[in-house]
């Protein structure tokens, strides 16, 4: 207990602010409804791993932390994220949502008037985006871990570790064994941790005052699961030996920025091996006879950009994403070449901020389709309409708030409609989707950090 | 294909691109069907090649599906291969019905769809690579089709409550104050899913008595895949005989004797009876398990199984077929449906395709008539697995009886000849169309099998001989003696016709009737090292290398009716004669020694006298003929020597 009092004391004697200047209030969100030409609601057409976000769900985050400690020796915050993806109480009328915690973390940095830093916690871990696709296409982690490094003026170099056991057969077994005081309790038996370590090296050039700037990012991540086995839970019979795993990522980011108003361009290539083509919160689906997912492999390209003046802008991405399961088949079709790309052209007239957007999805299996037997590729086309109201002093692509209605067209290939179940799934009968909608989308005071 | 060409024009973008051929090659790969070894397989007990098509295994249980898979057969062709098998009959590939009262689908034999492939094996890929994999090292392979019926997918609603429960009938009166205690009111209990045979339909049926035909209500439940069948066609009740279950089978009937003796009809007549209606239910009811009989007198409904069936040749360029079920099906429908495969396959360039049918039964005419007309080319011989495997290398039943089934394959059969249809239902037919013909075909069939000269094959000549299957309890597990097996292998491999060997067999598996009877074959570890494997390798290289033991016709020179102390108890002797090739299996049926001769009588031969002859099932060890032709040699205990001319 004393220990506890001296340590408020000292929070107390270096903490400079008040309490308005260390509260840290954020979020995300994505709200609105929509229909589709049958009155149903509306619904993306997503082929592809990442699809365009201009149609996604519902989604809401809530970021609230604290400067907690403020001096010379160090700057420290906590950041606790609460997030929600699904119909709202007013929607489906279900009196159940389920809040997650998305993030909740220490963050100690500027240590000993230094640029080191350390983090620990639950913490989303990522690097830039594709906007318009809603993926992080080379560094994103969800992660249990640590994270120490050195920030320089122009060179970050952060390590990481960190842990997942997903709530899944492959990495969490629980039985309930005899006990002679009760009928039996509860103990886990299969106990299986995905650890990740990742190391990044960014290093920038110019970018200070408005002047061109230049990155290259280079980052890796090294997967490890231990050895474990799974039984039958009703007599513990027929263990399933699952070995060790391993994986690894290796990816490079060019980036620019400033060679126009909110200006950046980002091209990233990633090659993923084994156990990391799947991210850490999915488990392998592949494996080759060992049961290892050492085979599996991700290759993934991609670019992303925006462009704009005063009154127009352009904002756009895309990937190309190779991927190959661990079963060693050739004519698989799992194993599939999925592109994506969108464009967003927009123009900022004042609080009127209407956009198009185009974008194309294509996928295409080494093998054939089960039903069909044909080994076709499947398109969507997509073009939509967004008249916006943007709540910004000077619009950007990136300014938030935003109201916006939504008319979006997609065309299906026969492909693409057979990517959906053939009896009793109307989406397979309709080449042509209408999208009608409205959304609000905003974001403010992120103290993430992400 | 509405959008296709923008999808294509994407196309070159990518790297890591496979392309696959919708289409395959179909090849013509069999000289003469005499010359195979049948080796059958279950894919689900064979070998677990690909862990990712794992979906709901569980080894414990032997009713569950184990892993076994397309891959896993491609990784055992070495072993295969070193066996000397020629030719692969791999359970169904279709997708079934996933699980029923608690057994599951892994014998492949519950169809749900009949164009789609079954996931736990693999995709059609894997199949088609499985195939071509075989076919390059000249292995045949034989697909197990199904043309009798469908999985559980309906069920009857006796009771019109449009649910599939079990319905009980009557109180098991009358009880004390009855009011009808001349009127029984027994208790009946039925399954909705798999009722008793009623020929008029299964009925619906209420407290206040029956109301017509059942309603069929098909079950939408994806999670076991008991869905409506594919193709559409088959969603039909229609192409459905709807009568339940078959509850009276051939080798019975003892009810429907006895009905018709109480009618006051003379034995003939009611053994005539019995046999049209046990035929009726076995023809037209459901099979056990509730698996729902297809009409097949239907034409839509053959036309539906000629269509989905001619697909499977297409579409994985497979050599034959193995056609489960034939004595529940009428002989109509193969007059038409056998034709159309042959043809079809031949439009396709491909030659020799074969098919052989399932009559799980030892009543010689029941198989045989099966073969007539245009129908199947070939079936199972059952007659000489009960007979002969069982019969007299098993039990030590004299060895006169191979020699009498042999020669019954000529006794007459009297069949009608409706029209291209040669039935055995002979109450209803035209005096004027009776014939009598041979119990088994001897006469070829269009585009049907031929030898190496194209000349047309008989059924006679093609009959598959086996010793146990999937279906029957293991031959070690009813005589628990490995020699036994040994004896009855050296039979099944220097017979005529076209030897089958059902997996395991030659690792000494040992399981009782089914399920147990279908052992996984890892368990094995695949070695080539054990006695019977070397058998086997033995006995196939000799017949290989002896046309005659291949293609040769029969001759029965020693068999026995003794079966006690006398010296030629047990013995079996047969020549097999290809032109001038003559080769003669002696086989000792029986744990003492057996000699050649009985008293004066030595064993004939046809190798003429003073003939040298070299022992090829024993290292070439010579023997000669006596002055009059005649061979009088000690065979060993359950072993045999094989001569031919020395070289």
């Amino acid at each position: 207990m004393r220990r506890v009092c001296i340590l408020l004391i000292l929070v107390g004697v270096a903490h400079a602010g008040s309490l308005e200047e260390d509260f840290i209030f954020g979020s995300y969100g994505r709200v609105g409804f929509s229909f589709d030409q049958e009155g149903r609601s509306g619904r993306p057409s997503q082929i592809v791993h990442y699809g365009p976000r201009l149609m996604g769900g519902d989604y809401l985050e809530v970021d609230l932390g604290y400067w907690a400690y403020r001096s010379k020796q160090a700057q420290v915050k906590t950041l606790i994220t609460t997030a929600y993806a699904g119909d709202f109480f007013h929607y489906d009328g279900q009196w159940d949502a389920s809040i997650a915690v998305r993030q909740a973390y220490l963050e100690a940095e500027k240590l000993y008037g230094t640029g080191a830093f350390v983090w620990l916690g639950s913490r989303m871990y990522r690097g830039d985006d594709i906007y318009l696709l809603d993926v992080w296409p080379m560094d994103e982690l969800n992660t249990l871990g640590l994270a120490a490094g050195y920030r320089w003026a122009k060179r970050d170099v952060p390590l990481h570790s960190g842990v997942t056991r997903l709530e899944d057969k492959f990495q969490l077994q629980r039985l309930t064994v005899p006990d002679p005081n009760t009928f039996g309790q509860e103990v886990i038996y299969l106990d299986r941790q995905r650890s990740v370590t990742s190391l990044k090296l960014e290093q920038r050039w110019g970018g200070d005052g408005g002047a061109l700037g230049v990155k290259l990012k280079l980052y890796g991540e090294l997967h490890v699961l231990p050895k474990g086995e799974r039984v039958l839970s009703d007599t513990y019979e027929e263990a399933w030996p699952l070995p060790d795993d391993t994986g690894y990522m290796l990816g490079a980011q060019l980036g620019l920025w400033n060679f126009a108003r909110n200006g950046h361009l980002n091209v990233w290539l990633r090659y993923a091996s084994g156990l990391a083509a799947y991210d850490e919160l999915s488990v392998p689906k592949s494996f080759n006879q060992d049961r290892r997912a050492v085979d599996n492999s991700e290759l993934r390209a991609a670019f992303s950009g925006n462009w704009e003046s005063k009154t127009f802008g352009v904002l756009f991405g895309g990937y190309l994403r190779v991927f190959e399961d661990g079963d060693g088949q050739d004519e698989d079709y799992d194993d599939t070449q999925d592109f994506a790309a969108a464009i967003r052209p927009q123009l900022f007239l004042g609080m009127f901020t209407p956009a198009v957007e185009a974008s194309v999805q294509y996928s295409r299996p080494n093998g054939l389709h089960p039903l069909t037997l044909k080994q076709e590729a499947a398109s969507v086309y997509q073009l939509a309409f967004i008249p916006a109201l943007t709540f910004a002093d000077e619009p950007g692509s990136y300014s938030r708030p935003q109201l916006r209605l939504i008319y979006a067209i997609s065309l299906l290939n026969d492909a693409a409609l057979d990517r959906y179940p053939a009896v009793g799934d109307f989406r397979h009968e309709e080449p042509t989707v209408h999208f009608i909608g409205a959304q609000a989308e905003w974001w403010f005071g992120r103290g993430g950090g992400y | 294909m509405r959008r296709a060409a923008l999808s294509l024009a994407l196309l070159p973008l990518f790297t890591g691109c496979v392309t696959v051929d919708p289409d395959i090659a179909i090849t013509s790969n069999v000289t003469d069907w005499r010359d195979e070894i049948i080796y059958q397989i279950m894919i689900d007990r064979f070998e677990d090649g690909d862990v990712n098509n794992n979906f709901n295994v569980d080894y414990r249980k032997e009713a569950s599906y184990h892993g076994g898979d397309w891959q896993g057969l491609i990784n055992r062709l070495d072993y295969i291969e070193s066996l000397g098998v020629t030719a692969l009959w791999i359970s169904p590939v279709v997708r079934n019905v996933e699980n029923d009262a608690g057994f599951a689908s892994y014998h492949g034999y519950w169809t749900q769809d009949f164009l789609r492939v079954n996931p736990h094996f693999g995709d059609l890929n894997k199949l088609r690579e499985l195939v071509e994999a075989c076919h390059a090292r000249g292995i045949k392979v034989i697909l197990d089709i199904v043309t009798n019926h469908v999985g559980q997918l309906f069920y009857y609603d006796i009771n019109r409550n449009g649910l599939p429960d079990v319905v009980f009938h009557g109180g098991g009166g009358p009880g004390p104050g009855s009011q009808t205690p001349d009127q029984p009111n027994p208790l009946r209990r039925s399954s909705e899913w798999d009722p008793e045979y009623d020929t008029r339909g299964v009925q619906g049926y209420t407290s206040l008595g029956e109301n017509g035909l059942a309603p069929l209500v098909w079950m939408q439940q994806p999670d076991i895949n008991r869905t409506p069948p594919n193709p559409i066609g088959f969603y039909n009740d229609d192409w459905y005989n709807r009568r339940g279950r078959v509850t009276v089978w051939e080798d019975n009937g003892q009810f429907y004797y006895d009905e018709c003796r109480a009618n006051g009809a003379d034995h003939d007549a009611c053994e005539r009876y019995r046999f049209y209606r046990v035929r009726e239910q076995e023809m037209l009811g459901d099979f056990p398990g509730g698996l729902k009989d297809l009409n097949t007198l239907n034409p839509e409904t053959r036309q539906g199984l000629i269509e989905v069936f001619q697909y499977w040749i297409e579409a994985a360029d497979f050599d034959g077929f193995r056609i489960d079920t034939l004595k529940h099906q009428e002989h109509e429908f193969f007059d038409e449906f056998a034709p159309a495969m042959r043809n079809f396959a031949a439009s396709l360039g491909k030659k020799n395709f074969f098919m052989f049918g399932e009559a799980f039964d030892a009543n010689d005419e029941l198989l045989g008539s099966y073969t007539h007309g245009q129908g199947v080319d070939s079936v199972f011989y059952f007659s000489a697995k009960y007979w002969i495997f069982d019969g007299i290398f098993g039990q030590g039943g004299a060895t006169r009886g191979a020699q009498e089934l042999f020669e019954q394959r000529n006794a007459p059969l009297t069949l009608c000849a409706d029209g291209v249809t040669w039935k055995r239902d002979l109450e209803s037919c035209d005096p004027t169309k009776l014939v009598e013909v041979p119990r088994y075909n001897n006469l070829p069939k269009t585009n049907g099998p031929v030898d190496e000269q194209g000349a047309g094959l008989t059924s006679q000549q093609l009959l598959v001989n086996f010793i146990d299957n999937h279906d029957v309890p293991r031959f070690l597990f009813l005589y628990p003696n490995p020699a036994k097996l040994r004896a009855a292998l050296i039979y099944l491999l220097m017979t005529d016709g076209i030897p089958c060997i059902y997996y395991g067999t030659e690792q000494d598996f040992s399981g009782g009737p089914d399920p147990s009877n279908r052992e996984d074959m890892w368990v094995s570890d695949f070695k080539t090292s054990g006695e019977t494997f070397k058998h086997i390798q033995k006995l196939i290289r000799i017949r290989k290398e002896n046309v005659a033991l291949r293609r040769g016709g029969m001759r029965f020179a020693w068999t026995t009716s003794h079966t006690g102390s006398e010296p030629d108890a047990g013995l079996m002797a047969f020549e097999r004669i290809y032109g001038n090739e003559v080769v003669l299996v002696m086989i000792n049926t029986r744990e003492a020694p057996a000699q050649s001769a009985f008293g004066a009588e030595i064993m004939p031969t046809s190798f003429g006298p003073n003939a040298l002859l070299e022992d090829i099932f024993n290292d070439g060890v010579t023997q000669t003929t006596d002055a009059n032709g005649r061979l009088n040699v000690a065979v060993p205990p359950l072993s045999a020597r094989v001569f031919r001319r020395a070289r």
